[in-house]
């Protein structure tokens, strides 16, 4: 009875709009206060000693690195080798902005970062070239998840802390959806080209001068993910410390290619600092909360609900891919990450589904989430970016979410897609 | 009144610069401390043990500190729902609401965060760094002084909306 007070107070105060945090928060204080037993030091307690982990440490830095390599030169040297890669494909810039997002994942973080940095140029140069402004939003918005898909990963890095499972796994694991991803969201491009659904211009082949041109003046960027992926691949380091290493290799790089400055390095931090704080605040404030959840044997509860009506582990994920995605829909990717994982977490985990195989269906299933209204934070950037409204950027993004739920099937009935490289890896 | 609320703007600017240079300063000491234990490792053979809890300290402050900066830049997210087709004045009485029962949570993890520091935290230590330092500096200090800077904001969106503006030239 008090329990649903819990949850009824939270979804009343997320949709008076009340910001995600102060919510989870306010839920679990009054909670306390009605239950009248545990006391309110409690949840002082849980937000900072849940907080004292090392590998959330990859949380800052990864944030950083986004937002180090999406200042101007270097985005933009990856974008023209992306151009001369695939820019003369039917479907022209679209697909740039796809293959520029993929290369650019392997050294951003987060889907925010990918939006907002290469975002920007991969819509100015669509609309220069004739591309209707929302189908730019739309393409972008689609493209920028597969940024937190392949390696590096900000989410990836809560998942994999919640449960306590290797966060070099979950980023391996990331590889080979995230390409998947991108390659067929380049399929719909050129169906909704060639079918003259889109008017899209093509251009000229670059020449082979051309684009070892545009591959050396990328080749210092390039490096990074690299760095990372061999760092990974062979073990020398973890995570956390590839995160330290690429961003201090942006850092540098910046100043080699004199797009940073002191001044300016400076606000970058500032600006990181806060970013992942923000977003830090509520994975606090959801220790509680969660500890809450699962004292009142909520997660056991609902496991036994779902296990009464089967136990089949196929129809199970299937269960849970439906209500993350309607969850999706109307919230925020983290608060429904650190809401969901105590809960749906054991339950797969005793139905023998691998744990790096469930964390991959998750991240790719919430991720889809920012592309879906009403709530969906990489159409709200991006909208911005294209200056179109809402309702046109939700019309351009709906084919593309054939394509992302596709993604989604295979990689939930096919855990061998997630789990070849890092089995391949560290068998 | 407008006098005292342009003073309490510019202490309010100036408890946001202290907390974006809190923020610069524990990013560049997560940075120099990860990458510092890599070069370490790597090029003298010499883990550094300490640099992991300095480092996840740092962290700590700069999530709690920097969830505060990101309370005065509005960066909270929060789900848009039905309050923009509300009325003028009905969306400021919500916001005055909204803005209570956070200044109630907020001076709840002040006061509890002080019951953290004094029963629980006072005579623990820090584990590997070379001085031995309370784990209150790290742990219940940091949301402390957070959370208070926070009642501060939120009681200045309060006065904000409640306060009428006087202010326009005749």
């Amino acid at each position: 009875m008090i329990l649903s007070l819990l949850f009824l107070s939270f979804l009343v105060l997320i949709a008076l709009e009340m910001p995600i945090a102060f919510a989870l928060g306010l839920a679990s204080a009054s909670y306390l206060v009605a239950e009248g037993r545990t006391p309110l030091v409690i949840l002082v307690q849980r937000m900072t000693s849940g907080l004292d982990s090392f590998p959330f440490l990859a949380l800052p830095l990864f944030v950083l690195a986004g937002h180090v390599f999406s200042t101007g030169g270097i985005a933009r040297r990856i974008y023209d080798f992306a151009r001369a890669l695939v820019g003369h494909l039917r479907g022209g810039l679209a697909h740039v902005n796809v293959v520029g997002s993929m290369i650019f994942a392997g050294m951003s973080g987060t889907a925010q970062a990918d939006a907002a940095g290469l975002g920007v140029i991969e819509i100015e140069e669509m609309k220069r070239d004739g591309f209707d402004p929302a189908f730019a939003g739309a393409v972008t918005a689609t493209s920028a998840i597969i940024g937190p898909i392949i390696p590096p990963s900000v989410i990836m890095v809560i998942f994999a802390v919640m449960t306590e499972i290797s966060v070099a796994r979950l980023f391996l694991g990331g590889f080979v959806p995230g390409i998947l991803m991108g390659l067929s969201l380049m399929a719909v491009i050129y169906w909704l080209v060639v079918s003259g659904r889109v008017h899209a211009p093509s251009l000229p082949r670059a020449s082979y001068a051309e684009l070892a041109r545009t591959f050396l003046a990328a080749f210092p960027a390039l490096v990074a993910p690299i760095f990372l992926i061999g760092g990974m691949l062979i073990g020398v380091a973890t995570p956390t410390e590839l995160g330290a290493i690429v961003v201090v290799y942006g850092i540098v790089l910046g100043f080699v290619y004199r797009e940073l400055t002191w001044r300016s390095l400076l606000d970058i931090m500032g600006r990181a600092g806060i970013t992942y704080a923000v977003l830090v605040f509520i994975i606090a404030v959801a220790f509680p909360f969660g500890w809450l959840v699962a004292i009142n044997q909520v997660p056991a509860t609902l496991a036994g609900w779902i296990l009464s009506i089967t136990t089949n582990k196929w129809l199970v994920l299937a269960c849970i891919n439906v209500v993350l995605l309607i969850a999706g829909c109307f919230m925020e990717t983290t608060a429904i990450l650190v809401i969901t994982v105590p809960v749906f977490f054991p339950l797969v985990k005793a139905l023998g589904v691998d744990p790096v195989h469930f964390g991959l269906v998750m991240v790719i299933n919430l991720l889809i989430g920012t592309c879906t209204p009403p709530f969906g934070i990489a159409l709200f950037i991006t909208m911005q970016i294209a200056q179109v409204s809402f309702a046109r950027i939700v019309a351009a993004v709906l084919p593309f979410l054939v394509p992302m739920l596709a993604t989604l099937l295979l990689v939930t009935y096919f855990p061998q897609l997630v789990l070849f490289l890092p089995n391949w890896i560290q068998p | 009144m407008a006098r005292f609320l342009a003073g309490y703007r510019r202490a309010l600017d100036g408890i946001g610069r202290v907390e974006w240079a809190i923020a610069v300063v524990t990013m560049a000491i997560i940075v120099a401390c990860i990458f510092g234990q890599v070069v370490s490792r790597y090029l003298f053979g010499l883990p550094l043990v300490w640099v992991e809890e300095l480092s996840t300290y740092a962290f700590i402050w700069g999530s709690f500190v920097g969830a505060s900066a990101g309370l005065k830049r509005g960066l909270h997210l929060r789900i848009e729902s039905f309050v923009a087709r509300l009325t003028a004045s009905a969306r400021r009485g919500l916001r005055v609401v909204l803005d209570a029962l956070m200044i109630t949570f907020c001076v709840m993890l002040v006061v509890n965060g002080v019951t953290a520091m004094r029963v629980f935290e006072w005579h623990q230590r820090t584990i590997a760094l070379p001085v031995e330092l309370p784990r209150y500096l790290f742990y219940s200090t940091p949301l402390i002084l957070a959370a208070a800077s926070m009642v501060l904001t939120l009681l200045y969106d309060v006065l904000e909306v409640v306060v009428p503006e006087r202010a326009t030239p005749a």
